[in-house]
């Protein structure tokens, strides 16, 4: 009897599903245009050259351990938190608009098919997009990634004291 | 009489679709749709004649008709994500692959093993129903996500092919899981009701959206392509400047 009652809760998630679909299916896609626009420069060099700032500790690590202002330093790492946020949603439509504007070639460089590959990079892409948005959203812009190493320990613990930090980060700050 | 009424209802109904199809020349554009549709109607008057005149082989036709609408059905949601992304050919491709890869990952990991245990033939039928139509409707939420994240304008044609099929598939997937679980004797009759209002509405939904077909969209992506290389390495570079920036 559970199982009819899960698949009858199925069944109707399935109609739900339908509902939704045909409502979603009749708003038009509104672009934003001007957001569009900024997603292209995401990936030449200055867009590249501001991702590495974004997720670079070490204003924030000078600010509070060397400067001495800690309250100017977490407010330096929330906004970072939001602009890191910001430009991984750059980055994932700046992906889709790839997709959708892309013609599908039947083989690759390689000369392999290039069906499952594609399906391969698209799901890559969107993992570990999506890790790293959650990773930044829950724990901040200057957590490790991989688990394999400095997982889930905040970089900021000591690790970027005053040793690893150069004057020239002071003159980049001021 | 119920059942009888119903069959007649989704002739009409099953008729209405492929005259209006004629007239408009729209067979050719949704092939296995129309195939799915005069495979369904031709096997169905063979199987009410079945009924009347050899009634003891009405089951093994019934069956055999039925399993075969139930694979076809996945040709369809292939073709349904096809025209869904029409106008996109990498997303084509990748709502193919998605289609063709959750229906073997289901079918090696969901709907397989029951069936290689050793039960009864209707018991094994029931849950080849059941679990193929919830695979079917993981696949159309799986597209129907795809659309909506990638932002595509669905046309009313497909969205009704769509939805009729899934109102179907959803229905008919409670249906069987009760039929299974309360037994004959309690649900026989709703269950045969339930399958015929399944059917019927399926065909409704499909008669009212395709009575007007949507203009053919031209195929291939209506964007200028994005400067840079072909696809493959271009998604390749996207994969690699992101593992670099993130894995620091």
């Amino acid at each position: 009897m559970i199982a009819a009652i899960v698949y009858s809760i199925l069944g109707l998630l399935l109609l739900v599903g339908v509902a939704v679909f045909i409502r979603s299916s009749r708003q038009r896609p509104e672009e934003l245009e001007e957001r569009r626009e900024l997603d292209g420069s995401v990936w030449d060099t200055e867009g590249l050259s501001v991702a590495e700032r974004i997720f670079d500790p070490r204003d924030y690590c000078w600010l509070r351990d060397h400067a001495g202002f800690p309250r100017l330093a977490e407010s330096l790492r929330r906004s970072r938190q939001r602009m890191a946020l910001e430009w991984l949603g750059a980055v994932r439509r700046s992906f889709d608009d790839l997709l959708k504007a892309s013609e599908s070639p039947d083989t690759d460089a390689a000369g392999s098919p290039v069906n499952w590959n594609l399906l391969r990079q698209a799901l890559r892409f969107h993992f570990v997009v999506g890790y790293a948005y959650f990773v930044v959203r829950f724990f901040g812009p200057y957590h490790s990634l991989v688990p394999s190493c400095r997982w889930m320990r905040p970089e900021t613990s000591g690790r970027f004291g005053h040793e690893r930090l150069g004057p020239a980060h002071s003159s980049r700050l001021f | 009489m119920l059942v009888e009424a119903g069959l007649a209802v989704q002739f009409v109904f099953g008729l209405t679709i492929l005259v209006r199809a004629i007239q408009k020349g729209s067979i050719s554009r949704y092939p296995l749709f129309y195939s799915y549709l005069i495979y369904y109607l031709a096997a169905g008057a063979v199987d009410e004649c079945i009924y009347v005149w050899a009634p003891a082989h009405y089951p093994t036709f019934f069956w055999i008709k039925f399993l075969t609408l139930v694979m076809a059905e996945f040709a369809l949601l292939l073709e349904i994500g096809d025209h869904l992304f029409a106008q996109y050919p990498a997303l084509r491709q990748l709502a193919r692959m998605m289609t063709v890869g959750i229906a073997l990952v289901f079918c090696l990991a969901y709907i397989l093993p029951p069936l290689l245990e050793r039960r009864p033939s209707e018991v094994a039928i029931f849950d080849l129903v059941k679990r193929s139509a919830l695979t079917k409707g993981v696949i159309f939420l799986g597209l129907g996500v795809t659309a909506r994240h990638f932002r595509i304008g669905v046309g009313r044609s497909i969205m009704g092919i769509a939805a009729g099929l899934i109102c179907f598939l959803g229905i008919n997937m409670a249906n069987f899981a009760l039929a299974q679980s309360l037994g004959r004797i309690q649900y026989g009759a709703v269950f045969s009701a339930v399958g015929i209002f399944s059917h019927t509405l399926m065909l409704l939904v499909w008669a009212v959206s395709l009575w007007r077909i949507d203009p053919a969209l031209a195929t291939g992506s209506p964007n200028p392509p994005l400067s840079g290389g072909p696809l493959m390495s271009e998604l390749g570079k996207y994969n690699r400047e992101l593992d670099r920036l993130l894995r620091r």
